[in-house]
C-alpha cells in the first residue's frame, strides 16, 4: 500500500516535470520566434523613411545581435564576423536601396542543442523594389544560431545555406 | 415529391456518424495525398522554359524515386528553403562525372550531350568541375541569360524532393 503511494507521487511528480519542461521550452521557442519577428518588422519597409527612422531600426536591428556575430555566405567579401554597430551599418546600407521591402521569416525549425543555445534553420524571403524600380524577389535558406545574453536570445551566426554549387 | 426528397437529400446531406466518418476519412487522406504524396506546384520564373513556363500549374511526385535513382534528363523539384519552396530545375550529371559548358554546350566526361529541350540560344563556358559524392548536378533548359544570372550547379542528392507529375 505504501509502495503503491510512493509510485503514483512519483509518477505525479514525474507528470507534472515533463509538463513543466514542455511549457518551459514552449517560452523559450516562444521568445526566438519573437526575435525573427522583429528582425522581419525593422528589416522592411513600406515606403520612403526619414533619416531617424531609418537610423533607429538600423539601431534595433543591431540591438537583435550579440556583440560579436559571425555571418556565412557564398560572398566572400561579406562574410566576417561582425561587433554590434557593424551589423547596425551594415543593416542600414542593405535597406537604403529600396523604396520598399518586405523580409519574412517561415518554416522556423528551432532546436535547443545546449543551454541557452539555439539553432533555427529557417526559410527568409526578401521581396520589394529598388528606387529604380528594379523588382527584387529572393528566397533563401539560413541556419541561425542565437544565445541567451542577459535573458535575451540575440543572433550569434548566421549562416546562408548554397544550396547549389556552381 | 420523390425528387424533391432526393434533391433534399443530396443539398442537405443528414450527418449520421457514417456519413461523418466517411467525410473525415475523405479529409484525411486529401490531406495525406496532396499534402506529401502528389503536392500541387505553382511554377514561377522562367529558368525551365519553354519547357514549363512560369505560371504553370503542375505536381510534385513524391514517389517518383522511392525504388530507384534520378537519372540524366530527369526534370526534378529540388527543396530550395523549408517545405515549400522548391526549384525545378534538369539533371545533367551524376555523381563523379565531370561537367563543363563550351560555347552553350554541354560535356559530361568530355563527350558532348545532345539536348533537344535546350529551344534558346546559349553561349556559356564554365571549366571543368567534378560532381561531388551523393550529389548531382542540376541546370535550367532556359540557357539564354548570362550564366551568372542562372541558378544552377551540383547539389545533395537528398534535396531532391520529386519529379513533375507531366
Amino acid at each position: 500500500m505504501v509502495k503503491t503511494r510512493y509510485i503514483i507521487t512519483a509518477l505525479f511528480v514525474l507528470i507534472i516535470g515533463i509538463v513543466a519542461a514542455y511549457h518551459l521550452l514552449q517560452g523559450q521557442e516562444k521568445r526566438v520566434r519573437r526575435q525573427f519577428k522583429l528582425l522581419s518588422e525593422l528589416a522592411s519597409k513600406h515606403g520612403d523613411e526619414d533619416n531617424l527612422t531609418m537610423a533607429r531600426k538600423a539601431r534595433g536591428i543591431g540591438a537583435l545581435f550579440a556583440e560579436d556575430c559571425k555571418l556565412e555566405t557564398h560572398i566572400a567579401s561579406i562574410s566576417a564576423s561582425y561587433t554590434r554597430q557593424e551589423i547596425a551599418g551594415l543593416a542600414a546600407r542593405a535597406r537604403l536601396p529600396f523604396s520598399r521591402l518586405s523580409v519574412r521569416f517561415y518554416d522556423l525549425r528551432i532546436q535547443f542543442p545546449e543551454k541557452n543555445s539555439a539553432q533555427v534553420t529557417v526559410t527568409g524571403l526578401a521581396s520589394g523594389a529598388l528606387r529604380q524600380g528594379d523588382l527584387v524577389d529572393d528566397t533563401l535558406e539560413l541556419v541561425c544560431t542565437l544565445k541567451k545574453l542577459d535573458n535575451k536570445w540575440l543572433f550569434t551566426g548566421i549562416q546562408v545555406v548554397e544550396v547549389l554549387e556552381k | 415529391m420523390p425528387e424533391q426528397g432526393k434533391l433534399h437529400r443530396l443539398l442537405l446531406p443528414s450527418f449520421t456518424p457514417k456519413a461523418v466518418l466517411r467525410i473525415l476519412l475523405v479529409a484525411l487522406s486529401a490531406y495525406v495525398f496532396f499534402g506529401h504524396i502528389c503536392i500541387p506546384i505553382r511554377i514561377r520564373g522562367a529558368s525551365m522554359e519553354p519547357t514549363y513556363r512560369t505560371g504553370g500549374l503542375n505536381f510534385c511526385w513524391r514517389l517518383r524515386y522511392a525504388f530507384s535513382e534520378p537519372a540524366r534528363h530527369d526534370v526534378v523539384f529540388v527543396r530550395l528553403a523549408g517545405k515549400k519552396v522548391m526549384l525545378l530545375k534538369r539533371v545533367v550529371a551524376l555523381e563523379g562525372e565531370t561537367v563543363e559548358f563550351r560555347q552553350g554546350n554541354l560535356f559530361v566526361n568530355g563527350t558532348k550531350i545532345n539536348e533537344p529541350y535546350i529551344r534558346y540560344p546559349c553561349n556559356w563556358n564554365l571549366p571543368p568541375r567534378q560532381v561531388k559524392k551523393d550529389r548531382v548536378y542540376v541546370v535550367g533548359d532556359n540557357r539564354s541569360m548570362p550564366i551568372q544570372c542562372h541558378n544552377f550547379g551540383q547539389m545533395p542528392r537528398k534535396r531532391i524532393v520529386g519529379t513533375p507529375l507531366w
